[in-house]
């Protein structure tokens, strides 16, 4: 046997633990990745792991593809993904390292097991990987920013950010920043067919985010 | 504190009928329907996500993050009753639009909200 390394990084300004929740926020992967995941299973969650069933399209090869990935926290310093594909099992390590008030760093290792004959692949498997950190990143990252941003100005789950909720203004003692548990496993919608969770539509209109405030 | 705040000129609503924009704490999506220039709060009251992320499609809106959707009628959550988005009142003058950020007076954060938790 041989092993398909790679390495990808980016730092990010959110905390740590809002890169944790967003990587145990399953049902955002057809939600926000609606463009790579086509639908999804939880076939079984609790406490810091879960086992979870994805369809997805591969990068740069364009292979449509599925398999079952069972992940877990670690310590709270790095996820770690073992994904059974068809044939082949990948090793996935997630570093996570604070950097600062709402700021870390990132740091994915791939790990694909293959038969030796295949190890000339890993430039492939190297460019596969890039590009998928990449678009994923590119798509979670306005999530955590998000996430950081309503989380400091109050938000709860399920309920919202009060003062808006209430029809008043934002309160003139909100601190800048508020402590941002780990809290496992993510609370899931209720009502959705056994579990799974498909794309909703084919094809979409992006407006985007929000436009920032204007100073 | 209860006047109205300019969120954009009018025009920011072309091409796609509808924007989004953040203004003193509050992230607003604004939008035509049927005529009538409407705003909701763009914050889904689920995790967060952005309602007005993709193009409103037969009146009804998509949050980007986990699919809650919307009614553009009135902002009522078509995915969980209990988390409808807040409706703004909006008025449109001098090409531009304005928003009523607040309808009461300033709080403390640690009031609770009337609206109550929605549950998962």
């Amino acid at each position: 046997m041989a092993v398909l390394f790679s390495r990808c990084e980016k730092e990010m300004d959110c905390s740590k633990e809002v890169v944790i929740w967003n990587y145990f926020d399953h049902e955002h992967v057809v939600g926000t990745h609606y463009k790579y995941y086509n639908k999804f299973n939880i076939v079984a969650e609790k406490d810091d792991w879960t086992l979870v069933e994805r369809f997805y399209q591969l990068p740069i090869i364009g292979l449509k593809t599925s398999s079952y990935g069972f992940m877990f926290l670690e310590n709270p310093n790095l996820i770690r993904s073992i994904q059974f594909g068809k044939l082949l099992v990948m090793d996935q390590l997630i570093h996570l390292t604070d950097l600062g008030p709402d700021r870390c760093l990132v740091a994915t290792e791939y790990r694909l097991n293959v038969p030796f004959f295949m190890k000339p692949l890993e430039g492939l498997w190297k460019k596969m990987t890039e590009r998928w950190f990449i678009n994923t990143w590119d798509e979670d990252a306005p999530m955590r920013l998000r996430r950081q941003k309503v989380w400091n100005l109050g938000f709860r789950d399920f309920v919202g950010i009060d003062y808006v909720n209430q029809k008043k203004p934002q309160p003139a003692d909100l601190p800048s920043r508020r402590p941002y548990p780990v809290q496992l496993p993510v609370p899931k919608t209720k009502g959705r067919k056994d579990g799974e969770y498909e794309r909703p539509f084919a094809t979409s209109v992006e407006v985007g985010y929000p436009k920032p405030e204007q100073a | 504190m209860t006047e109205l705040k300019r969120l954009g000129a009018l025009a920011e609503l072309e091409p796609h009928g509808q924007f989004s924009k953040w203004i003193e704490g509050h992230d607003i999506l604004v939008y035509r329907l049927d005529g009538e220039i409407k705003a909701i709060s763009n914050i889904c009251r689920h995790f967060g996500g952005p309602i007005g992320y993709h193009k409103m499609k037969d009146g009804v809106f998509t949050c980007l993050w986990h699919c809650y959707r919307f009614s553009a009628k009135d902002g009522a959550c078509l995915t969980n009753p209990k988390l409808g988005s807040r409706p703004y009142k909006v008025e449109v003058r001098d090409g531009a639009i304005w928003v009523q950020l607040a309808e009461e007076p300033a709080a403390s954060q640690s009031h609770q909200s009337h609206l109550g938790p929605g549950g998962p």
